[in-house]
């Protein structure tokens, strides 16, 4: 019977009017203790909010770093993604170097230079 | 000032280190908050630090509040699960659940003198720690805290049709232990 009004409950009052007396009287009595518990809280003795706060200028207080790092640990996945960047340009450029530092050695030549230019672009693209 | 601020400005505030900002909020989010515990916990010495604790986690951890549901929801949500652990912990150490000295709590209601406000509040606290804990957590979500069925799904993280046969289910229960004072 209360299965039938938790159901009917969340569809809409439209159902709520079509019941039968026996079954009105078991919804009420659902009502009644939804309404009943819902009137009951619980709260805290005052000055609660008080205590909290002083319980957390305490934690700040005993580790004055404590935000530094925790600003810090926010911060840690950018620097770590930061710096592995960096590298990858690092090591990046340390290929092309070495790369243009082998085509000289090759060509017999230290640097490149207008005159073997073409021939640096012809062996670029082969 | 801070009382008129919104709850995602007041927990902008909070981001910037004020500490009269996270006062307003605790104040502002007390009630739910300890409605929760008190009532997954019962009236233990223990109770209050957790809500405490609830609130400093919500501190420390505040970066990753990213407001997608209501500061509400979200400390229910940790409040719930604080409570979930503390029981799990109390399971282990095979600690029991003992009701405190009653200067420990206040009930706060309307229409009721404070004899029946008593009566009522043990009776409900009684009832709610003989319910197993899933049902219990959505009893106080559902009934006490008022949150829709949807919501209290979302927040426990189960379907509704499972939150709707939990309440059901409970509500069966908590009939015959309170029939005496609805």
């Amino acid at each position: 019977m209360f299965r039938k009004a938790l159901h009917f409950r969340s569809r809409d009052s439209h159902y709520e009017q079509k019941m039968s007396p026996a079954f009105e009287e078991n919804f009420l009595e659902w009502k009644r203790l939804e309404s009943g518990l819902g009137m009951v809280q619980f709260t805290f003795r005052d000055g609660f909010s008080n205590r909290v706060t002083a319980r957390l200028m305490n934690l700040l207080e005993k580790d004055p770093m404590r935000e530094f790092y925790a600003s810090l640990s926010s911060l840690l996945p950018k620097i770590v993604y930061s710096s592995l960047f960096v590298l990858i340009l690092i090591i990046a450029l340390i290929f092309v170097i070495h790369g243009e530092l082998d085509h000289n050695v090759l060509m017999g030549t230290d640097r490149i230079d207008d005159s073997n230019f073409i021939s640096y672009l012809i062996f670029q693209g082969s | 000032m801070l009382s008129q601020l919104t709850d995602k400005d007041l927990v902008d505030q909070i981001k910037k280190g004020n500490i009269k900002a996270f006062d307003e909020f605790v104040k502002r989010f007390e009630k739910p908050v300890s409605n929760v515990i008190i009532g997954m916990l019962g009236n233990t010495q223990d109770t209050e630090l957790i809500a405490q604790d609830v609130f400093i986690r919500f501190y420390q951890t505040i970066d990753k509040f990213r407001q997608e549901s209501g500061p509400k929801t979200y400390l229910t949500r940790m409040a719930i699960n604080m409570s979930l652990n503390e029981i799990k912990r109390q399971k282990r150490s095979r600690e029991k659940l003992l009701y405190s000295d009653d200067s420990f709590l206040q009930l706060k209601s309307e229409g009721h003198n404070p004899a029946e406000d008593f009566d009522l509040r043990d009776a409900v606290q009684k009832a709610l720690q003989n319910l197993d804990v899933k049902h219990r957590s959505v009893v106080i979500l559902r009934l006490i805290e008022g949150y829709s069925t949807r919501e209290t799904a979302k927040i426990l993280k189960i379907p509704q049709g499972t939150v709707l046969s939990r309440l059901f289910r409970a509500q069966e229960q908590l009939r015959d232990m309170l029939k005496n004072y609805l």
